[in-house]
């Protein structure tokens, strides 16, 4: 059995392009019921700046 | 931008600011997700029968921080924090413990550097070979994959109407190597597809594992995935004669067919006293456009005991509805052929949601 894989994987290899796997146990990639489109609430410095401004502009 | 995502921003924000009361370095971005994965279970195990409703352990209701930014000289480094919380797991109910409290468990906490060189993980996290023998292209493995005992775990077969002591989970693990843990963990950069790993770490023992995958596209075949792992959870220095290393070999393959057929095996085998426990694990099925539908079967030799040949047979289907949600079906039949025991086989029949949020 064990052969079976490594042969397999290895002859894959010899012509394939590389896709990263992702399971489908874990957080699904995609947009969020919440997130939006990208999924994930992002916070950079470019955000807290924006979230300063609006704040600031909201008062 | 919507309110709605100012909202969000602002309680992240919100939660950053009370911690730092300043704002991200340059460059590195902080993010948030997760999803809740609920179900009804319905188990009928030939004496009895009942509906649970539970969180379903193939993918546990969880949320995860992680944040990277540049650290210098071509290199990233960053962090991962993912915990789960679980109020009636699927894989932990039964008849005799119908409610279960949430608890919050850890899965993994984790810091990074990631360069040229490949990655470097130190903390709480996968092993290098975790997830090794479950690798999975159907598109079903929200319904049912490798780990059948995530739904159902807990069940026991029963004589008659009388409870074995003999559960699922005993019989028919996946024997996926040593999990998640505190470790060292390396990864190579990717070679055409293939990516090695190897970590050494601590759980009941010492632990050390290796690991090499690979995940590509195979032209007009479609894509493929696989990998293998070995295991060793070394016997403690104290432990008393007989004791043993606990030792698993074994890996998966997953290939899916351009029209959406896809075919999955998996197999391993574990250094159990005076025995080897053996796994194995096919699955066929078929995906297109928001559907997914298979069927399973795996095998589970000598695991709980010299002789004992437990079986699942399955059929899962998953379909997405709106990006975010998907809806789940499993029905599934566990069988165990124990020498000198009369056993019920276990029905299980699951419907259920997953949501990121």
């Amino acid at each position: 059995m064990r052969r079976v894989l490594v042969v397999s994987l290895l002859l894959a290899g010899c012509a394939a392009e590389p896709v990263p796997y992702h399971s489908g146990n874990e957080i699904p990639r995609g947009p969020g019921l919440l997130t939006g489109p990208s999924g994930e609430f992002v916070l950079s410095a470019d955000e807290w700046r924006r979230y300063q401004e609006w704040k600031a502009g909201a008062k | 931008m919507s309110t709605r995502r100012w909202l969000a921003v602002a309680l992240v924000a919100g939660a950053v600011a009370q911690a730092h009361a300043q704002a991200p370095a340059e460059g590195i971005q902080v993010r948030l997700s997760g999803h809740i994965n609920r179900a009804l279970m319905h188990v009928d195990d030939g004496a009895e029968s009942d509906t649970f409703n539970v969180d379903n352990a193939n993918s546990s209701t969880r949320f995860r921080f992680n944040a990277d930014g540049p650290a210098g000289a071509g290199l990233r480094a960053g962090i991962l924090f993912e915990a789960q919380f679980q109020s009636n797991s699927s894989s932990a109910v039964s008849f005799s413990d119908r409610s279960i409290d949430a608890e919050l468990t850890e899965r993994h906490m984790d810091i990074f550097l990631t360069g040229g060189f490949g990655t470097v993980r130190l903390g709480q996290g996968d092993g290098a070979a975790n997830g090794a023998s479950e690798v999975d292209l159907s598109g079903t493995s929200l319904a049912h994959y490798a780990a059948s005992p995530d739904i159902g775990g807990a069940f026991q077969y029963r004589t008659g109407s009388a409870l074995s002591g003999i559960r699922i989970a005993d019989t028919i693990s996946n024997q996926d190597f040593a999990s998640r843990y505190d470790r060292v963990l390396y990864q190579t950069p990717s070679f055409n597809g293939f990516i090695g790993e190897v970590s050494w770490g601590h759980k009941e023992t010492d632990i050390g594992e290796i690991a090499l995958r690979y995940s590509g596209k195979i032209g007009a075949l479609g894509m493929l995935a696989g990998a293998v792992g070995y295991s060793n959870a070394y016997a403690p220095e104290d432990a008393g004669p007989g004791s043993t290393d606990d030792k698993v070999i074994g890996g998966s393959i997953s290939w899916l067919h351009p029209t959406g057929f896809n075919l999955t095996f998996a197999h391993t085998t574990r250094d159990l006293p005076g025995r080897d426990g053996k796994f194995s694990y096919f699955k066929a099925g078929y995906k297109t456009g928001r559907h997914a539908i298979s069927i399973d079967y795996g095998m589970g030799d000598d695991q709980a005991a010299s002789g004992d040949e437990a079986k699942v047979y399955g059929i899962g289907y998953v379909f997405v509805p709106i990006a975010w949600a998907e809806v789940f079906a499993l029905y599934k039949l566990h069988t165990l052929d124990r020498s000198g025991v009369s056993l019920e086989d276990i029905n299980f029949f699951m419907l259920g949601s997953r949501v990121k949020f």
